[in-house]
């Protein structure tokens, strides 16, 4: 623990290897969270450099109280949820056939690997995305999303059940793709 | 229920996800949290390596410009020489009139005091004409016919004159030396005809000079008492290219090793050698980082953790620790070897300070472009086993500046052996801008070895 307060006194005195330290510590987590929220990495990439540049910003607030993953991650999630915000998107949300005959029982989550997974999420339309990413992994309530996204409770509800949806059927495609292959 | 399936799932998968962010990211943050007085600020060794590089171009072209003159009239003087008796020459008039020469005089003979000139024994450094409308005492045409014999190097052996004439304009850089006046002559009044090619062995001792940024950012780890230089090696092919008696220029490719040792990281590994650490589809995503003067290691053998005994380098990401029983490994070895390996163009000029029978003495100075082919980091001095990891950040197209001697060692007719004590320093940090907490300047000091074959 006095090795972290030590990295966040030489932050707050802008010392560079203070910076990396902490940036060392925490990029690979908080870039994983980048990539649920982004549709590629170059749009991950700008969302982590935003995140930490506003880490560094905002140190001075940290009250040394609760995690300090847990602050830092807050960050980045506000950081995805205002780069979603600052974009205009047409959501052009592929017409999804009815997955009923598709689903078998979703084993297609437990044979595909991480990349695959997190490829399906970042191919879902991006106010899905945004909506499943909240809900799912951030446990945010509906009312929750609704104030973040600047939608009604009602469009949340329905975007994380299409969002959900496609998911099955893209991951079950994916499993077919796996069970031809083999 | 199926719902709720899905998003226990996906959370399962993504919910602990850790994935590199490209080096690219931090270079950018970096940037952006740096502050703007830095930006602009010229690091001294810049100014001096840019110093260094106009002092040797401008005194090549000057030199240049003073040998080109020298061969113009080097050529009348020849002309002259061969149907005129001794001392029958007097430049400027031979210049202006091919057939009117004008007897010299023993008179306009202007030796040393208590010199007794005569044929055949003409001292070139001390006799000259005079003529005090258009020489200075120590400027003019100096000839011995007899027994001048230039540069007894197989590149120079043909340099043997009858008779020349040196460039008053020599004369007066030099204070008439004896050297720059045998320099100043060739034996077919022509300059830049000898190419030799050639090829070196360095062993090489390698380190780095470090500066912090704004004073502060080395100040808490103290890298120059926890890494050390290694010895690696250079090999390269070189083309001599003669463009005056004193001047050379020489020009190659090279491979070259750089690097240094990091003291005090302890590896540990577990007593079977399983692996501790898994990634994403076989891929390792080892959860430490070491950082060094020379860029940040990002490690990728997952059999191995890592501590640091001095200071606070190991960076450890504490989530990726999560059910990595530390005390149950086994201690491994001590320190770590960085290792740079680039492809370098050096251009390289050398001036002969000395020219004796058996040894001559050059001064060499130049630069050098080199290109990053690869870099790897190896457990403790072993520089062959498997690599570990990988520096981050650093540059791909590096400059630095060269310096040494060169003590040339004719062989044969046209073999001729090298050694040359070489000094070679980066004139720009090797990792880019942001990436380090300070800048480190890779240096190296080599005795390279080796011979070339003149033509």
């Amino acid at each position: 623990m006095d090795v972290l307060k030590k990295i966040l006194k030489g932050c707050l005195q802008s010392r560079k290897v203070d910076q990396y330290r902490l940036y060392a510590m925490y990029s690979r987590k908080m870039y994983g969270i980048c990539l649920r929220y982004a549709a590629s990495t170059d749009e991950a990439q700008d969302i982590l450099q935003e995140g930490f540049i506003k880490v560094y910003k905002h140190l001075p607030s940290y009250s040394g109280k609760g995690s300090l993953e847990g602050w830092i991650k807050r960050i980045f999630v506000n950081t995805a949820i205002e780069k979603y915000r600052e974009r205009v998107y047409h959501l052009s949300v592929e017409e999804v056939v009815d997955d009923g005959e598709f689903v078998h029982e979703n084993k297609g989550v437990e044979a595909l690997n991480v990349r695959d997974i997190l490829t399906v999420v970042q191919q879902l339309p991006v106010q899905y995305r945004m909506v499943f990413n909240l809900y799912a992994l951030e446990g945010y309530s509906h009312k929750e999303i609704a104030e973040a996204l600047d939608i009604s409770e009602s469009t949340a509800r329905s975007n994380l059940a299409r969002a959900r949806r496609i998911l099955k059927y893209k991951l079950n495609k994916e499993f077919e793709v796996i069970l031809q292959a083999i | 229920m199926d719902q709720q399936y899905i998003d226990k799932k996906f959370r399962e998968k993504l919910e602990g996800l850790e994935v590199n962010p490209p080096v690219e990211a931090w270079l950018a943050i970096s940037e952006a949290i740096s502050k703007p007085a830095r930006r602009g600020v010229v690091p001294v060794v810049f100014r001096m390596a840019a110093a260094v590089a106009v002092l040797i171009v401008s005194l090549f072209s000057l030199n240049f410009l003073l040998l080109n003159r020298s061969g113009q009239d080097t050529e009348i003087a020849d002309w002259s020489v061969q149907d005129t008796p001794l001392f029958d020459l007097q430049p400027d008039r031979v210049a202006a009139s091919g057939e009117q020469r004008e007897e010299a005089q023993p008179s306009t003979l202007a030796g040393s005091p208590g010199t007794d000139v005569q044929a055949g024994q003409f001292s070139p450094a001390r006799a000259s004409f005079t003529d005090p409308g258009r020489m200075t005492p120590r400027q003019g045409v100096y000839l011995d016919r007899a027994s001048l014999t230039f540069f007894p190097f197989p590149e120079r052996s043909r340099a043997t004159s009858e008779g020349s004439v040196s460039d008053p304009g020599i004369n007066a850089l030099t204070g008439g030396s004896d050297l720059m006046t045998l320099a100043a002559g060739t034996d077919d009044g022509s300059v830049g005809n000898n190419i030799s090619l050639g090829a070196h062995f360095a062993p090489q001792y390698n380190f780095r000079l470090l500066r912090g940024t704004d004073g502060m950012s080395f100040s808490d780890i103290p890298f120059q008492s926890l890494e050390e230089q290694i010895l690696s090696y250079s090999v390269g092919l070189n083309a001599y290219f003669e463009l005056s008696p004193r001047w050379t220029l020489q020009a190659g490719i090279s491979y070259m090793n750089m690097g240094q040792y990091v003291k005090d990281i302890m590896s540990y590994q577990h007593p079977s050698r399983l692996p501790l650490f898994a990634g994403h589809e076989g891929s390792v995503n080892h959860p430490q980082t070491i950082i060094t003067s020379q860029g940040n290691i990002r490690l990728s053998d997952p059999h191995l953790y890592f501590a640091d005994q001095q200071s606070y380098r190991v960076l450890t990401n504490r989530h990726a620790m999560e059910g990595t029983d530390v005390q149950s490994l086994s201690e491994s070895q001590e320190g770590i070897t960085q290792v740079f390996r680039f492809v370098e163009i050096p251009v390289v000029f050398r001036y002969a300070l000395y020219e004796g029978g058996d040894v001559g003495l050059r001064l060499k100075g130049g630069v050098s472009a080199s290109y990053l082919l690869n870099n790897n980091v190896f457990l403790g001095h072993d520089m062959m086993q498997n690599p570990i990891g990988k520096t981050d950040g650093l540059r791909k197209f590096n400059f630095s500046a060269i310096g040494g001697f060169a003590m040339d060692i004719p062989l044969t007719g046209n073999l001729t052996f090298h050694l040359e004590p070489t000094g070679q320093l980066f004139i720009s940090p090797i990792v880019r801008e942001g990436v380090m907490t300070g800048y480190a300047y890779p240096y190296g000091f080599s005795l390279q070895t080796g011979i070339s074959y003149g033509f």
